[in-house]
């Protein structure tokens, strides 16, 4: 915590007397339906509370990529690419923040790991300052594998109509796709080549949040079922998470309230840093 | 003809790009890539059910000691609920409707499926029975389906039993040619679970199933089998279910499911000789490859130190025509460090860009 300490007092120092550093913030969301490729889906599956508070009321310049959530890293990596790209450009942002979560974090790992894969991304990796990632399936989710588990191949045809979204996201984050992932094209993890850029990991270990919310129950079901070994937020184990980059801090926030601002106040967090 | 060109620069893999080298951080121990992926631990097991005239009684094995979670997946959305019925050992009965309570020691919940879409299911609503303390006996779980829903997915879970399946799949990067050995074990606690029947499913990329495979009880509760060749060629991830049953010191029967996956790799070229020399200041690694699928590829080399401390990595894309070819990238000596080349051990990797997978990996120790 010091050492974040220490590196936000000597990046703003630097950034002061830059003479025309302009920062933005850019949101990535986790994996779902390929309706998140729609602008006003994304911008809804943070909340309107997340993104305020992030942007210290709307006062920095933010941009929501929006992309299918159904894709593999590398799909999706081009789309938020492309809108990174245009969206830093077209408004001179030169200093950007990532914010990212769930998957959205493994989307930003194949970008940062693979500047020469496409020619947007080193321009990209050159202007961003850190990336801040909440709960990322950096060594892939028990619950990713639940989903193959249960796949539509093993019997008769009518029950591939359960398993119609186990789909190449989910599929990337199995802990088997993750290990295949972390030893060739990814890096960042142990015995590899450090990312160009730190990311500050931010890891949920808690389930029962709300108890009139019945999102809660599915989480601690899938946390039950699943076996994630040590602590989770009921998607994502706190070892997955933090197996990447430096421990910024754990949250009580389940898997769907650790991208919103609406318990432990998260949003308000990453305002803090930048 | 100059707006295609611009385009292709634009969004094509970075083929013009330079290729990129750096230093590990001090203390980064070389790690080889694992034969196979951490194993899933499994204390659940799955069962499917298709709809009849008649309501279906799944038997849910329970080793007790445990709470159970008992969730009931319906194969489609419909207007009416699936109905279930829970019967208990002890002749209790959570009813259709029931919602249980703490004190009965029987619970009952809904999930909607905006819950689990983020895990990619769907379906119409789930339902979840929670027993917080079972007996080492079986429960019966008795499901009736509307006409619409032509049958449920029941998985049952004992989270903290002490029973547990460990699977993977073997090798995780398997080259076309390679036997394939999928790995099961039981345990009960520390102890090791023998007589138990172990099978394995094999589905393709495209989600072909496959027959079941038994696997050979070995010594310590392990079970496995090896393959000679995977039963279809298909490039890509392929998924293995595990399942498990048997019974323990005490006599308690037990069901788990578990699962694997590797990657059938695509023979896309084949990766042979490395040679080094000094070339002014950096360290020249040369490859011969014989190129079998044209494309994109990176060629990637990480270098460490005669103790195995990652030192240095270099990548660089490549675009390759078919047959054979000499490939080469050039690590920094300034980048080696005091580490002399001759002390060095490479790791050279041809990686796929335009098909994600490992073309090929040699490693050698430098003369």
């Amino acid at each position: 915590m010091m050492r974040r300490v220490l590196l936000t007092v000597v990046v703003a120092v630097l950034f002061t007397s830059a003479v025309h550093a302009k920062t933005g913030v850019v949101f990535i969301h986790g994996k779902g339906g390929s309706n998140l490729a729609q602008a006003s889906v994304a911008r809804a599956y943070w909340g309107e509370d997340m993104i305020r508070a992030t942007t210290k009321g709307f006062t920095i310049p933010y941009l929501i990529c929006a992309y299918d959530g159904t894709q593999y890293m590398w799909v999706a990596g081009g789309t938020v690419a492309g809108q990174i790209y245009n969206w830093m450009n077209a408004n001179a942002i030169d200093d950007i923040v990532i914010e990212t979560h769930s998957f959205g974090g493994v989307v930003i790992r194949w970008i940062l790991s693979n500047p020469t894969y496409d020619s947007r991304y080193q321009p990209i990796i050159n202007r961003i300052r850190w990336v801040n990632s909440i709960a990322p399936p950096n060594k892939g989710s028990e619950a990713a594998n639940l989903a193959g588990t249960l796949s539509g191949s093993w019997l008769t045809g009518w029950i591939t109509d359960l398993v119609g979204q186990n789909n190449d996201a989910t599929l990337n984050c199995t802990t088997s796709s993750m290990s295949y992932y972390n030893q060739y094209y990814l890096k960042g993890t142990s015995g590899r080549p450090a990312l160009p850029k730190t990311v500050y990991n931010i890891a949920g270990t808690g389930l029962w949040n709300d108890f009139v919310h019945s999102e809660d129950y599915g989480l601690a079901t899938l946390s039950g079922v699943v076996g994630m070994p040590g602590e989770d937020d009921g998607m994502v184990s706190q070892y997955s998470a933090q197996a990447v980059g430096v421990v910024w801090f754990t949250t009580l926030a389940n898997h769907h309230h650790n991208r919103r601002n609406d318990y432990k106040k998260i949003g308000d967090s990453l305002a803090t840093d930048f | 003809m100059n707006k295609t060109f611009l385009l292709l620069l634009a969004i094509a893999p970075a083929a013009f790009a330079a290729d990129l080298t750096g230093r590990f951080d001090a203390g980064t121990k070389y790690e080889e890539p694992a034969l196979h992926a951490p194993a899933n631990v499994s204390r659940m097991f799955v069962r499917t059910v298709a709809r009849s005239a008649q309501a279906e009684s799944v038997d849910l094995p329970a080793v007790g000691g445990s709470s159970m979670i008992i969730w009931t997946i319906p194969a489609r959305e419909s207007a009416s609920p699936v109905v279930t019925r829970l019967r208990t050992p002890n002749g209790a009965v959570l009813q259709p409707k029931d919602r249980g309570s703490l004190e009965r020691g029987l619970r009952r919940f809904r999930l909607e499926p905006g819950e689990t879409s983020e895990m990619g299911l769907a379906g119409g609503a789930h339902e979840v029975v929670h027993v917080l303390s079972t007996m080492a006996a079986s429960y019966h779980l008795d499901v009736e389906m509307p006409d619409g829903v032509p049958g449920v997915t029941v998985i049952a879970a004992e989270p903290d039993s002490a029973i547990a399946l460990s699977t993977w799949a073997a090798p995780l990067s398997r080259q076309p040619g390679q036997p394939v050995t999928l790995h099961a074990e039981v345990l009960d606690g520390t102890m090791p679970v023998g007589g138990a029947r172990v099978t394995a499913r094999l589905a393709s990329p495209g989600g072909k199933a496959f027959a079941a495979v038994e696997l050979t009880e070995q010594a310590d509760g392990t079970y496995s089998a090896t393959l000679a060749d995977l039963p279809e060629n298909a490039p890509g991830t392929w998924q293995v279910r595990f399942e498990a049953a048997g019974t323990n010191a005490t006599g308690a029967r037990f069901s788990r499911t578990g699962s694997g996956e590797l990657v059938a790799e695509r023979g896309a070229a084949h990766l042979g000789e490395i040679r080094t020399e000094i070339a002014g200041d950096a360290l020249r690694v040369r490859a011969s490859v014989d190129v079998v699928l044209p494309g994109a590829y990176r060629l990637d080399v990480i270098a460490a130190d005669g103790a195995r401390n990652a030192i240095a990595w270099g990548e660089g894309v490549r675009n390759l025509a078919t047959g054979a070819t000499e490939l080469e990238l050039d690590i920094p000596l300034a980048n080696l460090g005091a580490v002399r080349a001759d002390e060095l051990f490479l790791d050279v990797r041809l990686l796929g860009l335009d098909t994600i997978g490992v073309a090929g990996r040699v490693t050698k120790e430098v003369d």
